[in-house]
């Protein structure tokens, strides 16, 4: 029988001291035990992105983390974007171009989009193609998304 | 996914010890992005995870004449750390491996010790000459890369022992490496197949001096071609002699059919990627450069 243990996680810039089982992922703690629930599961073995979150700014899969080794990191989830500009901005530029549908993947695309942005603010296509290759959306066929995020970068202003 | 016990030793010493102690109901966790899934899949079902993160020492990269490569360092550190144009075919395997996400989790050590006939970084680490340092509670030893995976998911560790760090030999003048794999999309998935060339040419530019030639997902683990390496060493970079290794190294692979691709499908791109990673890696070494 395994014992619980006592997590420190600091989310969005809060704090938090969590009594957890080990085998709790940081995906099921910002869900469960947060109330986060913009952070998606879905595929659970790391391949669909929809459980992205940015640790340090680095975007990684939470399905695949233990909510004990993401102690001592900055987590950020999607609810922790909307506050800086930039990121309202990219947000708006996916509302802008339909870069979104059935909004499912969306947290995922956003969070490592703007964690592309804030290491090249001008990325080439290349670049941003890379860094949403671990986000797969069913929807929208991906032109919308890499256009919402070039928008983004030469700062198109959606209006 | 199933309980178990979390275990954080901050000392090579105590972590072998709970992983001797265990046996096969004890893992070792380093970026997780293989061990949690093996879990969730009931394929792994330890009792105790062993963390390997509170112990000092185990990430890091350090380039001093040779490469140090801490076991922990994730693969974006690795890519990120690369920069002697000598070992372009390493960057190319850490920057082509899984997603962005797997490269800031996963590890070096990880990509090693899972053994999986596809591991990316395999292929151009045994093309370097790659060396293991291991330790457990009992002692250290070195031991070659090139013998250290005894089949898929096994390796030649004792039991409690952990690696390390990763050593690569600073390569001779004039070596180029070339790192190409296939894969049914261009990101996320394990390769059909993945192929490291390196070529060290002589001092006349033409002549190899030393070739290596590493696959991948063809064969229960990843190996060198070394029927293929025999044709090149000593013989001039030519077409004829190209062509020769990558039928001797389409030879030396046992490729199966699978979910991606048929065991026919994967000899016929054996071939080709040997043939154009030699090229390139040739002309790499050709350039004294990277590009």
């Amino acid at each position: 029988m395994a014992s619980t243990m006592t997590v420190s996680l600091e989310v969005n810039g809060q704090t938090h001291s969590l009594d957890i089982e080990p085998q709790e992922t940081l995906l099921h703690v910002l869900r469960e035990r947060l109330g986060l629930t913009g952070t998606k599961a879905n595929c659970e073995e790391g391949e669909c992105g929809a459980c992205t979150v940015l640790l340090n700014n680095r975007p990684v899969n939470s399905c695949l983390l233990l909510a004990a080794r993401a102690q001592g990191f900055r987590i950020q989830t999607i609810e922790g974007l909307t506050s800086a500009g930039r990121h309202t901005a990219l947000q708006a530029a996916f509302a802008q171009e339909g870069a979104i549908q059935c909004g499912y993947c969306t947290p995922g695309f956003l969070l490592a989009a703007a964690a592309l942005l804030d290491v090249h603010p001008t990325p080439t296509e290349d670049e941003i193609v890379f860094a949403l290759s671990g986000n797969i959306c069913r929807c929208t066929g991906y032109q919308k998304i890499l256009k919402a995020v070039t928008n983004t970068a030469i700062g198109v202003v959606p209006g | 996914m199933k309980p178990f016990e979390y275990h954080e030793p901050a000392s090579i010493e105590a972590a072998s010890e709970i992983l001797a102690r265990y046996g096969r109901d004890a893992a070792a966790l380093a970026g997780g992005t293989a061990l949690l899934v093996d879990i969730r899949h009931g394929e792994l079902q330890p009792h105790h995870v062993v963390s390997l993160w509170k112990i000092p020492g185990l990430d890091g990269f350090r380039a001093n004449g040779s490469f140090q490569i801490g076991a922990l360092l994730t693969v974006n550190e690795l890519g990120d750390a690369l920069e002697h144009p000598s070992l372009e075919g390493l960057r190319e395997a850490a920057r082509r491996l899984g997603s962005w996400q797997i490269q800031n989790m996963a590890t070096v050590g990880g990509n090693i010790c899972k053994a999986s006939p596809g591991a990316d970084l395999v292929p151009p680490l045994l093309c370097l000459d790659a060396q293991l340092a291991l330790q457990s509670a009992t002692g250290r030893r070195d031991a070659p890369l090139d013998g250290f995976l005894t089949g898929p998911d096994q390796t030649a560790l004792m039991p409690g022992e952990l690696l390390v760090s990763i050593h690569v030999p600073l390569p001779p003048p004039r070596t180029g490496t070339a790192f190409m794999k296939i894969m049914r999309r261009q990101a996320l998935d394990c390769s059909i197949v993945s192929v490291c060339a390196r070529v060290t040419l002589d001092n006349d530019g033409v002549t190899c001096r030393e070739a290596r030639i590493g696959l991948a997902a063809v064969a229960p683990n990843p190996f060198r071609a070394k029927s293929a390496e025999a044709v090149l060493t000593g013989s001039r970079i030519d077409d004829r002699t190209i062509r020769e290794a990558a039928h001797m190294a389409r030879g030396e692979a046992r490729p199966i059919t699978d979910v991606r691709a048929s065991a026919e499908y994967r000899r016929l791109l054996i071939a080709e990627l040997v043939e154009r990673a030699i090229r390139l890696a040739a002309n790499r070494a050709r350039k004294g450069t990277g590009g």
